[in-house]
């Protein structure tokens, strides 16, 4: 049986073929939309998973490559700060595009979790391995990169004084509680790292307070649910087991920060009703309705990481549900050549119909997914991890849009075929595909 | 409607769809390629997508000429400005600029495309047109494509973005919301996304036409 450690090895390999000249590069499927033209680097949550999953593999093991992975991966991210200090292609699905929700903020995080870990090694005078580094980076070269962000985008553009809480668009009143979560885990550690409380009595409680909100509890079955979303007063009652496992780490901190157990509460009826919900094969709702119709698909593989990663935050708070289907779900979601599955059952998302073979969604491997499994995995790494020389070929039969296509990807391309003749080519950390027929241009 | 926060605007599904098109296609081209586009909206769009690509806007040059002389016929294409061009992108061009296709046309390179967004019949639903096109001379497609033709043009491929189906798909999306029943709703809403492009005749009753062309030379 596969071990993490192997399997992190394995990520590891297929995330160094996802690299163009500045940064990670891609496809991306999601539940919102596609995006397989614009293949380039996007500076958006992809960057979380591999900052935070190659900063703990370096602290797990040691070994400094890790930390050079790490510095590098926020290297991208400072020099894709434009001179209004969003970031480059932001959006994941919505690329090219700047001022990506909650994307930027998770850049900020990751820089900020980079620079708390330098600082960290550098009080602490453990010198070695930071001094191997090929640039003279400093932990205060992240830090002001996220802070500037932050307060340029987060504080001056979303911001909203009215209802205390940042909005999804400055010209728009809306709040996302999953991304305001995400604000608030970077404000968490900007506080942190600048030792300046004010962002979390100023910022951070007013938002949670409002995710708080959210909240259904009510006792029903939708209890400790978080509504997606809402549009001046009005909510939107969709809730999203995925999004709302995003919402669980800042509500800890919270917790932790202030010692209120209304943000504990919180994040344990929200990962009490995700276990509800879960299925016994590890896979979840990717949506659930007020009325307790849901829509199964797709279903999440990838992104679980969150999921488990927010239960194992909540688990010294008294959470206690056996997520172990879902963790095999993720580990057996990794195909040959290292990277994760997104999902079972893309083109059951309109009529919940799920052919034999796999949507082409499905077996796509997306940086901005398979970063939350080196971060959740990264965490579980018992030693050094062994070293993937090669990476094989993957091949798989797929469908999209009614047509049965051949997948193959290696570590220089993804290539898709439809009776022998391509139909989509992408070298890998090309900005757009050499060839596409039209049904990948729908998003 | 500029605002304070236009860069952070993006596009409407419609235009990423047609802008991402675009932009697939000048990824392969080598060679300075003339933008007949006139507001900034599109204009950006398109650097956006294709940062360091060799863009050229002519329109936008005539307008800063005629900023600094007012003097109309002040501008003029000059060859070594336009003897390499690999390629023509109309970006639903005003009546105005189309007059500049047939100089573009006699610069380009043996083997050059051309390649057209105008808006269809239901262009003018498109929140787009509110903010950034209105009150403009815009081409229709037909006299966009008679121009083409006239200067030697010959259209390889026409796809239409957001048709009827994609707009049958989208009130039923919005029914399914006013009976409160938010599955539905979502379902519908991918419904629509999968029915957004057009081919044929379909392709006339989109919001957005989208046009490639080659030189019968």
């Amino acid at each position: 049986m596969k071990t993490v450690d192997e399997a992190v090895a394995r990520l590891d390999a297929w995330f160094d073929t996802m690299r163009g000249i500045d940064g990670y590069s891609g496809p991306v499927a999601h539940w919102w939309g596609q995006c397989l033209l614009f293949t380039g680097v996007g500076l958006d949550w992809r960057y979380e998973g591999i900052i935070d999953g190659y900063l703990t593999l370096w602290q797990r093991t040691g070994q400094a490559v890790w930390l050079e992975k790490a510095c590098r991966a926020g290297n991208d991210i400072v020099q894709g700060q434009l001179p209004d200090g969003n970031f480059r292609n932001s959006s994941f699905e919505l690329n090219p595009h700047a001022g990506g929700t909650p994307h930027e903020a998770a850049c900020d995080a990751a820089l900020l979790i980079l620079a708390k870990g330098l600082k960290k090694t550098a009080e602490s005078r453990q010198l070695p391995a930071f001094a191997a580094l090929p640039d003279a980076v400093t932990w205060q070269h992240y830090a002001d990169c996220a802070e500037r962000n932050l307060r340029s985008f987060y504080q001056a553009k979303l911001w909203d004084a009215a209802t205390r809480s940042f909005r999804d668009h400055p010209e728009i009143s809306s709040f996302v509680p999953n991304k305001a979560a995400t604000a608030c885990e970077a404000l968490f550690l900007l506080a942190e790292v600048r030792s300046d409380d004010s962002w979390i009595e100023r910022y951070v409680l007013p938002n949670l307070d409002r995710i708080i909100a959210h909240q259904v509890q009510d006792g029903s079955s939708l209890d400790g649910a978080i509504a997606q979303n809402s549009i001046g007063s009005s909510v939107v009652e969709k809730y999203f087991p995925k999004y709302i496992a995003r919402c669980v780490p800042a509500l800890i901190s919270a917790h932790r920060w202030t010692e209120n157990e209304r943000y504990a509460d919180c994040a344990l009826r929200a990962m009490d009703f995700i276990a509800r919900v879960a299925y016994d094969d590890g896979s979840l709702p990717t949506v659930v309705y007020p009325d307790s119709r849901v829509n199964r698909y797709p279903s999440w593989i990838a992104p679980l990481a969150d999921v488990l990663r927010a239960a194992d935050m909540a688990r010294p708070l008294g959470f206690d549900a056996d997520m172990s289907a879902i963790h095999n779900r993720l580990l057996d979601g990794q195909d040959v050549g290292g990277g994760v599955r997104t999902a079972v059952g893309f083109a059951g998302q309109v009529n919940g119909r799920v052919p034999k073979l796999p949507d082409l969604r499905d077996v796509l491997h997306v940086a901005g997914w398979c970063d939350k499994v080196l971060r959740y995995w990264a965490y579980q790494v018992q030693g050094e991890l062994p070293v993937i020389k090669d990476i094989p070929e993957m091949a798989v039969d797929c469908v999209f849009h009614g047509k049965t296509l051949r997948y193959r990807e290696n570590a220089s391309r993804v290539e898709v075929t439809r009776g022998g003749e391509v139909c989509y080519l992408w070298h890998k950390g090309q900005d757009w595909p050499a060839v596409a027929s039209p049904e990948f241009w729908l998003q | 409607m500029a605002g304070e926060h236009d860069e952070l605007i993006r596009p409407g599904l419609p235009y990423r769809i047609a802008f991402d098109w675009l932009a697939y296609n000048l990824s392969t081209v080598t060679g300075p390629v003339a933008v007949l586009a006139n507001t900034r909206f599109r204009s950006h769009e398109l650097q956006k997508r294709l940062p360091g690509a060799p863009l050229w806007f002519p329109v936008s040059e005539r307008e800063r000429a005629l900023a600094a002389s007012s003097q109309s016929d002040s501008f003029r294409l000059t060859a070594s400005e336009t003897d390499r061009l690999a390629a023509i992108v109309a970006l639903e061009p005003e009546r105005e600029s189309m007059s500049y296709l047939p100089e573009l046309t006699r610069n380009v390179l043996p083997g050059s495309r051309c390649y057209a967004i105008v808006s269809g019949s239901l262009g003018r639903f498109l929140a787009e047109h509110r903010d950034h096109l209105s009150g403009l001379d815009l081409v229709d497609g037909r006299a966009l494509v008679r121009g083409m033709r006239d200067n030697g043009w010959q259209i390889t491929s026409r796809f239409g973005v957001h048709g009827l189906r994609a707009v049958f798909c989208h009130l039923m999306s919005t029914f399914a919301t006013t009976v409160k029943r938010p599955d539905l709703q979502d379902r519908w809403h991918y419904a629509m996304r999968e029915r957004f492009l057009e081919t044929g005749l379909a392709s006339n009753a989109s919001a957005l036409v989208c046009l490639s062309a080659e030189h019968k030379s």
